[in-house]
């Protein structure tokens, strides 16, 4: 899997804010979903973003579509910088920027056939002449793996695998270059996940696609991905070659992630220290992180450099890789 | 039309005919309006056609439902009242639909300050009891059938700029609307493409059931004599000259009665039958 | 433990469900034959539209109104349940039956707080006077919960997933059950926290001697936590057996496929082997074996007659591949 040096996308100090919701506690106020992030997307290459529920992973895809309207920060993509665009100025990019949602029947119109909902992105952007959709349509199904007698159905006829499969197509009519999976797979039953990732990475391949992958399982990340991120609270905590991440992860954050794919079950010992609330202006994984030192509730760490390509946020990396407890985990 | 289409079609009248509420309401407004229509015109007298050898007579064959004072039959007054009625009220009904729902989805979708705005307004009209509301105008705008029609727009806009509103607002977080906007799918095809024909179901229910609102409103501005005005006919104008004469000739009043009673139950009926055919929907996944 | 046969604590002999639809019935658990001893911890694998959901709806009589539950037997403790009055049943359920379900919080009173959930249950098991409060803070605390007392007071929509399903496992423990039904209840839990519940899991089984059936689609928790695996497939169990017989050879294409992928996934290979094709439609299922048009060894005899269970107990397999020669 080599990857791209070119830059497809750039992000820099991106966030996003939502009003009201505070903590659980704390008083009301502005609530920092995507916490200024800086990330770069590569053409060519399938970027994971991992991390949990309330991690902004989600979030920071939707704004990078302009789904959301980021509160700071730039979008640099093909010499614009689409975080200031209205939804008009947006028009040019959107053929460029598709998403696979997580549902699959949710992001169809209950009530359009699959030709329909493939004909719409057709006849949107003038892609062919009205005479040719149909042919079109039937093309993009079979390019998907499936047969072009699934055109008149709903999508209530057809199965969670089959209409992400159509999702998949319909994306790619625009020829986009950028593709954004939110969890395309989540959904899926395990044995039509395979057909998927599959399909994916076969996309990915003939079309030189970039996708940005987000997931939070850690073994479709490490299947599909060249690079991966991970995100914690809004924060982008690490970020590196997927190999580099998995073997030698340099983040108490991701260690403890990638703990979870151990096939023992510990004793359910730890004490669950999700609930208390992450500091606010200090390292956000603080107060669960067992390596947590003074300088780490006061300010928050920026990324540094690990290796070629390997970035870290962690005020104690260097400390902790020397000491004696923290491995290499194996391969 | 594909065998497809065709096999969706069958499930739904399936379903229909399956739903006795449905198909009752259906049955009862179906007659009401061919009484209304056909019935009124099959009838051997005209609406103003007077006798006045025969005022006030009790029901018989030659009068179904009686005479009134003038010697006019009161069955054909009826039929043709009906028809008034449910013209009007039909009128007034779809003017608020209209203009509630495109009003009531726009607002929605744009969010801001035409959502507070528009919002607001409904709140105001809500705040007055319907028919005072319609007294109110029909006093300002002036009698007359028109106004009567406008004044049960005006009344029963909220409803709809509500109701679409709402639908509108979870509607617009779905993926599928996140999916169009990311195709660049102009706003209002959005509105009409994308998210129309999936609020139509409850839109369409409230207007059957507005249109019974509708006909009480008009019977009652034109029982007050600030609606319809006579000689017109409308069910309201009938029962006004049936009350002067309570005493010696019940059947005038009560036969309207009756008849708008029947309009009503027929149209709330159907409205509910239809809302449960909404709900639990002929959605069958594949494989389960 | 002594090796006499223990009276199972669940006993379900070829239980059948079908839903009434508008456009006919459909069967979705097909004959399936579950026995739990007790201390035993059956994992029940299945992708959606398998029917291991409704398998443990069927038996707890959480069926909507539209479903036909029927069956040879179906006995807990000996007692056949199909016997029971609704009242009956209800008394039964919450008392020596207890469920675990995906969504923690709805399993909770809205309009009561974690410490008047915590009471119901203690005063049901030690009776009207019992000090429930000090047993609540306990129960709360042993399993990991830091300050109680604070969490004692919460509603439940404060409530996190991970510690919705923490108090619930809590209340399970005191509530001492003879057979707990788990249905997916680490699903919607994020992965660090998935991992915790799963220990605690693995306390709970270790604690009451109740019989466990533990309902999931994720084959990597089943084999870490059950000492016996089924594997349902369109409605039916298409091999059961101890975990590692099962896990290690499997008997029956789709198990060996399932393992395939989820194994696949935690290796490093290039290209991840699929299932192909989709489930069967059961309004219409194809003749013979339910798993046969997807199955790459099918024989003639797959497709026209439906295969009986092969194999010797405890590990068996409905597939012809496993019949003896």
């Amino acid at each position: 899997m080599s990857a791209a040096t070119q830059d497809l996308m750039r992000l820099e100090n991106l966030s996003v804010a939502f009003p009201g919701r505070g903590q659980l506690d704390g008083p009301e106020r502005q609530f920092r979903a995507v916490d200024d992030v800086t990330l770069d997307i590569r053409s060519g290459e399938v970027l994971g973003l991992v991390g949990e529920s309330g991690s902004g992973k989600t979030t920071l895809a939707k704004a990078l579509l302009r789904l959301y309207r980021p509160s700071a920060g730039r979008i640099l993509f093909r010499g614009a910088d689409l975080a200031k665009l209205r939804e008009r100025a947006m028009r040019p990019y959107r053929r460029d920027l598709q998403m696979v949602f997580q549902d699959p029947l949710s992001s169809f119109n209950p009530r359009q056939t699959v030709a329909q909902a493939l004909a719409v992105p057709l006849s949107l952007h003038a892609i062919c002449p009205r005479a040719e959709i149909p042919r079109q349509v039937d093309a993009a199904l079979t390019r998907v793996g499936l047969s072009p007698a699934f055109r008149d159905r709903f999508p209530h006829e057809l199965s969670g695998g089959q209409l992400q499969r159509v999702a998949i197509g319909r994306a790619l009519t625009l020829s986009p270059s950028l593709l954004v999976a939110d969890e395309a797979v989540s959904k899926l039953d395990v044995s039509v996940r395979a057909q998927i990732l599959n399909l994916l990475k076969d996309v990915q391949a003939a079309n030189t696609l970039s996708i940005l992958f987000i997931t939070h399982d850690l073994h479709v990340a490490r299947y599909l991905c060249h690079r991966v991120g991970v995100m914690y609270f809004g924060k982008l905590v690490e970020l590196g070659p997927t190999e580099e991440i998995f073997t030698a992860p340099r983040h108490p954050y991701t260690r403890a992630l990638l703990g979870t794919l151990d096939d023992e079950i510990a004793g359910g010992d730890e004490a669950d220290v999700t609930a208390a609330p992450p500091s606010a202006t200090g390292c956000r994984y603080a107060s669960r992180c067992p390596h947590a030192a003074a300088p780490c509730a006061e300010v928050h760490p920026g990324l540094e450099r690990v290796a070629d390509g390997h970035a870290v946020a962690c005020h104690r990396w260097r400390e902790l890789v020397a000491a004696a407890s923290w491995r290499s985990r194996p391969s | 039309m594909t065998p497809h289409r065709r096999q969706l079609y069958a499930r739904l009248s399936a379903s229909f005919l399956g739903n006795s509420t449905a198909v009752l309401g259906a049955a009862v407004t179906l007659f009401v309006i061919l009484a209304a229509t056909l019935g009124a015109a099959l009838m051997p007298y005209g609406p103003d056609h007077s006798d006045f050898l025969d005022i006030l007579s009790s029901p018989s064959w030659a009068h179904p439902f009686g005479t009134d004072s003038f010697g006019r039959d009161v069955l054909t007054r009826v039929l043709y009242g009906a028809r008034v009625s449910l013209a009007v009220s039909a009128a007034g009904i779809a003017i608020a639909a209209t203009v509630g729902t495109a009003l009531g989805m726009t607002a929605a979708y744009e969010g801001g300050y035409a959502d507070v705005v528009l919002m607001r307004f409904a709140d105001l009209l809500f705040a007055f009891p319907a028919f005072v509301l319609a007294l109110f105008l029909m006093v300002v705008m002036g009698f007359g059938a028109t106004n009567v029609s406008l004044a049960i727009a005006l009344s029963y806009f909220p409803i709809f700029a509500r109701l679409a509103r709402n639908m509108t607002l979870l509607l617009r977080e779905e993926p599928f609307v996140q999916a169009a906007r990311l195709m660049a799918e102009p706003t209002p095809r959005i509105l009409v493409r994308e998210i129309l024909p999936n609020i139509a179901a409850p839109l369409i229910v409230q207007a059957t059931i507005g249109i019974a609102f509708g006909i009480v409103i008009e019977a009652g501005l034109s029982f007050l004599g600030v609606g319809v005005q006579p000689p017109t006919p409308s069910l309201g104008v009938i029962m006004a000259d049936g009350r002067e004469y309570f005493q010696r000739a019940p059947w005038v009043l009560t036969m309207t009665g009756v008849a708008i009673s029947c309009a009503l139950l027929g149209l709330n009926l159907f409205g509910d039958g239809l809302r449960d055919l909404m709900d639990p929907r002929l959605r069958q996944r594949a494989g389960q | 433990m002594t090796a006499a046969v223990a009276q199972p604590v669940l006993e379900v002999r070829d239980l059948r469900t079908r839903f009434a639809l508008h456009g006919g019935d459909i069967e979705v658990v097909r004959g399936v034959d579950l026995s739990i001893a007790p201390s035993e911890m059956l994992g029940l694998i299945g992708e959606s539209g398998s029917g291991k959901t409704v398998t443990g709806l069927s038996v707890l009589r959480l069926l909507p109104m539209n479903a036909r539950v029927s069956s040879a037997a179906m006995r807990f403790k000996g007692v056949e349940l199909q016997s029971l009055s609704d009242r009956q049943f209800r008394a039964l359920r919450g008392r020596s039956l207890a469920m675990i379900f995906q969504d923690p919080v709805g399993a909770f009173n809205p309009a009561k707080r974690v410490d008047w959930h915590l009471c119901e249950v203690i005063r049901r098991r030690q009776g009207a006077e019992a000090e429930w409060a000090a047993a609540a803070h306990d129960a709360l605390q042993a399993l990991g919960i830091a300050r109680p007392e604070r969490v004692l007071h919460l509603f439940p929509h404060q409530l996190s997933g991970g510690m919705a399903q923490r108090i619930l496992i809590a209340m399970v423990l005191a509530l001492e059950p003879d057979l707990v039904i788990a249905d997916e209840p680490t699903t919607n839990l994020d992965n660090i926290v998935e991992r915790q519940i799963l220990g605690l899991f693995r306390r709970l089984q270790s604690r009451l001697q109740a019989a466990f059936l533990f309902i999931t689609h994720d084959m990597s928790v089943a084999a870490a936590l059950c000492n016996r695996i089924a594997v349902m497939y369109a409605g039916q169990i298409v091999e059961i057996g101890p975990t590692a017989q099962v896990f290690g050879a499997p008997g029956h294409p789709y198990t060996q496929g399932l393992i395939a992928t989820a194994t696949a996934l935690k290796g490093r290979v290039d290209r991840l082997k699929e299932i192909a094709g989709e489930l069967p439609n059961l309004a219409a299922p194809p003749p013979g074996c339910l798993f046969s048009p997807r199955c790459a060894q099918a024989m003639d005899r797959c497709r026209t007659t439906e295969p009986p269970m092969f194999g010797e107990p405890p590990h068996k397999v409905r597939c012809y591949l496993a019949e003896p020669k």
